[in-house]
């Protein structure tokens, strides 16, 4: 037989295609054409693939080698294809046989060990959903494919013993005997990861603080955006830091994405087991938009917004950013997730974070309380934060003021409440409002739109007096009004009580009205 | 004469017994012109085939077969072209084959060849 088959797959953003190695022996002059729209790194798989084929003891074919992938208009990428084009090749050859069903993931060195390669939680996740059976990768991947139920990981860190696994006797009889057989793994019997991971950053190291400790809290309770602003030194990073600690853990739907994510961009290596704490991610200011939604030629990669999906993406001394980048957060914001179109094609990744802004009052930062020491002048203020652009921060429900902690209550506080007890709370106003909005297709207090807040969700005209006044008074807009709403329920949510009642109102215009803008 | 050109003559001497063995008519060894040189020309058939032969003693430096270029062919089809036009011959169709003779590695006077490779009608 001239003809050899496997299968790998290549990953198109987050999602996994399956992909038919073809490989042909044709007899004419010894050549290796690749066909199918590889990109540079699989063109240079032919070499590696050879010298790795030499060194294993089992030559490929001196002719015209003709290997193609399937789809063919589908644009391929990455080092992931190797092994998959060495056993078709050899399958073409008469050495392999049983390889037309296998996933083959793993890169080849030019001494035929096998190298882990990234994204294969999702890669193999693909392949499970297709039916395969079988998954090879490298023994650096086993972990992370095993991960995946429903399929049998065959894993070796050389690819003697996979030659051999797969091998016909007329390759058997060149091949020397491989030290080990590959390890056989059922998939689903990796670790899930501890649902409570023990966080390094506890809230309880925050003294003081005790309005902005509140804040946090009902920001994590109703998953609403944040800015936190206040002089340096005040504690907003330290604060932001430890708002993963109080949000509940992953669930294990959520899990799987936020590893695949972590698996696609990360190093080849890192993922051993499922991440089941909220991601934290903090971008210098001076990133760039690519940086920050996902970018690069070809088929575009994740950035800082998707690496924060189902968790928190912090930006420091946000008015510092460009504001380009700043207001490229608006459509993520909206939709959850970031469409990115290029040349190549277009991908979209899942982008649902928290969003968590820190600033200064301005640039000295030290225009706080009667603003005596600030050396700015009027018009450096008003032009530091108006690079938070209005329609941003009309997507931040909670803006407090972070001040400085005074002596005293550094001193008279005791350690404040632990992560642990807070998270608690949390869980449980996440509850209340899980089985209030889950008829309608939500989640959390801060998804539900004006249209729901006015009919099913409407509050008694009594609660609303004060709230009606100020918006009569023009001291908060319409769109801060529904603000305002969400983040009573949040508050009542927390509080056990079924409706928010007037005293929700004020705390939930406080929690508000002392940003940046009314 | 230098080791190279020996194993070359050898080489050519085997192939030109191995298509003759094949039922090649041969025609003519290293035919020359100003602009090159064809090893080996001979009727196959209604078939006039000019034959590129490449001999190696082992496979350090590569197959023979990785030896001959894209170069090399269009070269090899000119100078058949050539030849074709020289004589008064009508072939039905003219074709360039290549044949590869593995020798013995290391023993300079071993002239069996370990193996025999012939590709036919190359593109």
């Amino acid at each position: 037989m001239t003809m050899g088959r496997a299968r790998s797959v290549v990953l198109i953003g987050m999602e996994g295609r399956l992909i038919e190695v073809e490989a042909d022996i044709g007899q004419t002059l010894p050549a290796f054409v690749l066909l199918g729209l590889p990109d540079a790194a699989l063109r240079e798989s032919q070499d590696r693939i050879r010298s790795a084929a030499k060194n294993t003891g089992l030559d490929l074919s001196r002719r015209r080698l003709t290997v193609n992938l399937f789809p063919a208009s589908l644009p391929k990428s990455g080092s992931g294809l190797d092994l998959a084009i060495l056993m078709s090749a050899w399958a073409a050859d008469g050495y392999m046989t049983g390889t037309s069903d296998v996933v083959f993931l793993a890169e080849l060195g030019l001494d035929g060990r096998l190298r882990p390669v990234k994204g294969i939680l999702p890669s193999v996740a693909a392949a499970a959903a297709a039916g395969i059976g079988t998954v090879v990768v490298s023994a650096d991947n086993a972990a992370e494919a095993a991960l995946v139920s429903g399929v049998e990981v065959l894993t070796a860190d050389h690819v003697l013993p996979i030659a051999h696994h797969f091998g016909t006797a007329k390759a058997r009889k060149v091949l020397r005997p491989p030290e080990t057989a590959p390890e056989r793994i059922t998939g689903g019997s990796g670790s899930s990861g501890s649902p409570h991971e023990l966080h390094e950053r506890d809230l309880a190291e925050v003294r003081g603080q005790q309005e902005a400790r509140f804040a946090l809290e009902v920001a994590a309770a109703g998953g609403h955006h944040m800015l936190l602003m206040g002089a340096p030194g005040a504690g907003k990073t330290m604060l932001a830091e430890r708002l993963p600690s109080i949000l509940p853990p992953l669930d294990d739907e959520e899990s799987m994405v936020a590893t695949a994510i972590a698996s696609i961009s990360s190093g080849a290596t890192s993922v051993t087991q499922l991440q089941r704490s909220r991601p934290f991610e903090a971008p210098h200011h001076s990133a760039s938009a690519a940086s920050i939604l996902g970018g690069g030629s070809r088929i575009p990669g994740p950035g800082a917004a998707t690496r924060a999906h189902l968790g928190v993406l912090f930006l420091d001394e946000a008015p510092e950013f460009h504001r380009h980048v700043l207001d490229s957060l608006r459509q993520p914001l909206e939709r959850g997730a970031i469409t990115l179109h290029r040349s190549a094609g277009q991908v979209t990744y899942p982008a649902s974070f928290q969003l968590v802004l820190a600033a200064n009052p301005c640039p000295c930062g030290m225009n706080v309380g009667s603003g005596r020491q600030c050396v700015c002048s009027v018009a450096q203020r008003r032009n530091y934060l108006s690079r938070l652009s209005g329609p941003l921060l009309d997507r931040v429900d909670v803006q407090v003021k972070v001040d400085r902690p005074r002596s005293a209550a550094l001193a008279l506080e005791d350690r404040g409440e632990c992560s642990a007890t807070v998270a608690q709370r949390v869980q449980h106003a996440r509850q209340r409002q899980g089985s209030r909005l889950g008829p309608h297709g939500l989640k959390l207090n801060s998804q539900a739109p004006l249209s729901l807040l006015s009919n099913e969700l409407r509050l008694p005209r009594a609660s609303l007096q004060a709230l009606d006044a100020s918006l009569d008074r023009a001291q908060i807009s319409l769109r801060g009004y529904v603000r305002v709403l969400r983040l009573a329920w949040t508050l009542s949510d927390l509080s056990f009580k079924d409706i928010p009642d007037h005293e929700d109102i004020d705390i939930a215009l406080h929690l508000r009205h002392v940003g940046v803008r009314p | 004469m230098r080791a190279k050109d020996r194993t070359g003559l050898v080489g050519e001497d085997k192939a030109a017994e191995y298509l003759i063995a094949n039922g090649h008519q041969l025609l003519e060894r290293r035919w020359r012109t100003p602009t090159g040189e064809l090893d080996l020309i001979t009727m196959d058939g209604h078939e006039l085939v000019a034959v590129e032969v490449k001999t190696r003693r082992g496979l350090d430096y590569g197959h023979p077969f990785e030896a001959i270029s894209e170069l090399k062919l269009r070269r090899l089809q000119r100078l058949l072209m050539e030849y074709a036009a020289h004589v008064p011959i009508r072939p039905a169709r003219r074709r360039i084959d290549a044949i590869a003779i593995l020798l013995h590695p290391g023993d300079i006077r071993a002239d069996t060849p370990v193996a025999v490779e012939h590709l036919k009608d190359l593109p």
